[in-house]
């Protein structure tokens, strides 16, 4: 079937307009554009889900504030502040704090180790 | 994968480094072209038919997982837009009963597509390949003007090696019965 040389020649033959020379240049600008579109499309589409969750946060909040909250807010007044009383009782809330900040550190500086990493890795392979 | 480091540039292009898509362009865009000319009818929307594909491939690279090399996923996203392009211009391509083509003789068929110095069989036969529909012009194209081996040809259109080759046959009569009828 290989041997077709006459279809083979007839293919050839059928050959149209070849590709103008500016192809490329002009696909990439609408590449570029089709690109600027997707970015702005997914920075509007995070600021919605931002708003839709801050939102739903402060229904929620203004929900519990007027229904539960302000019942026994009065309630626990008394209790809040015997609180007060000793500053020793926070310690845990500051050792808590304190590692959460510790944690944030560390997520911050492996995360630009490896950054790091994979730029190196990638200008190794192209050069 | 036939280029490994294709699969590198789709990750540094969808990671923001969209000017790295001119590698794609430069690398597979006359091969694309001249696919896309020789199987739609209409020869000047070729180029269309060829953006249209490069910018179908760019909004999908995402789904691009690398099971097959991106010269072949990209060509069938080139095939599956000629497709589409001929269904929306309703095009008709004329039917060739099964009979016609059980009837054909082998040694006949061999003979007339082996000479390539007839002048009048080559026109014949250029008429002829004009007449067939995409998915026929596009198998003979990918097999006797790209060589490209049946196995690829079978993932390009997802069909199975057997299927293409059984489709190639009936291509081979078709032509014939086009040309002598």
């Amino acid at each position: 079937m290989n041997q077709d040389k006459a279809i083979i020649k007839a293919l050839k033959t059928l050959e149209g307009p070849t590709l103008s020379d500016d192809f490329s240049s002009g696909m990439m600008n609408r590449i570029y554009l089709d690109a600027a579109k997707k970015k702005r499309r997914s920075y509007i589409g995070s600021l919605c889900l931002l708003s839709a969750v801050s939102l739903a946060m402060i229904s929620m909040a203004a929900y519990l504030l007027r229904d539960y909250l302000t019942v026994s807010l009065t309630f626990h007044l008394p209790s809040l502040a015997s609180l007060f009383e000793s500053v020793a009782k926070y310690g845990f809330g500051f050792y808590i704090a304190f590692l959460t900040i510790l944690l944030i550190a560390l997520d911050y500086y492996f995360r630009s180790v490896w950054q790091k990493h994979k730029n190196e890795k990638f200008r190794q392979y192209n050069s | 994968m036939e280029n490994p480091d294709e699969i590198i540039y789709i990750k540094r292009i969808l990671d923001g480094e969209t000017n790295l898509y001119s590698i794609f362009l430069e690398r597979y865009s006359r091969t694309i072209h001249s696919l896309i000319v020789r199987i739609i009818p209409s020869k000047e929307d070729a180029e269309e038919l060829t953006q249209d594909t490069f910018m179908k491939a760019f909004r999908k690279l995402d789904t691009f997982k690398g099971e097959c090399s991106f010269s072949t996923w990209l060509f069938r996203i080139a095939y599956n837009t000629a497709i589409s392009a001929t269904r929306k211009k309703k095009i008709i391509f004329p039917f060739i009963d099964d009979s016609m083509l059980e009837n054909v003789s082998e040694e006949l068929m061999d003979t007339v597509f082996e000479e390539d110095d007839n002048e009048h069989r080559l026109q014949q036969l250029e008429e002829a390949i004009s007449k067939l529909n995409v998915e026929e012009k596009t198998l003979i194209t990918l097999y006797y003007t790209d060589g490209k081996p049946i196995a690829q040809i079978a993932e390009m259109l997802e069909q199975t090696p057997d299927n293409v080759k059984i489709k190639l046959f009936r291509v081979r009569k078709k032509i014939y019965v086009l040309m002598t009828k």
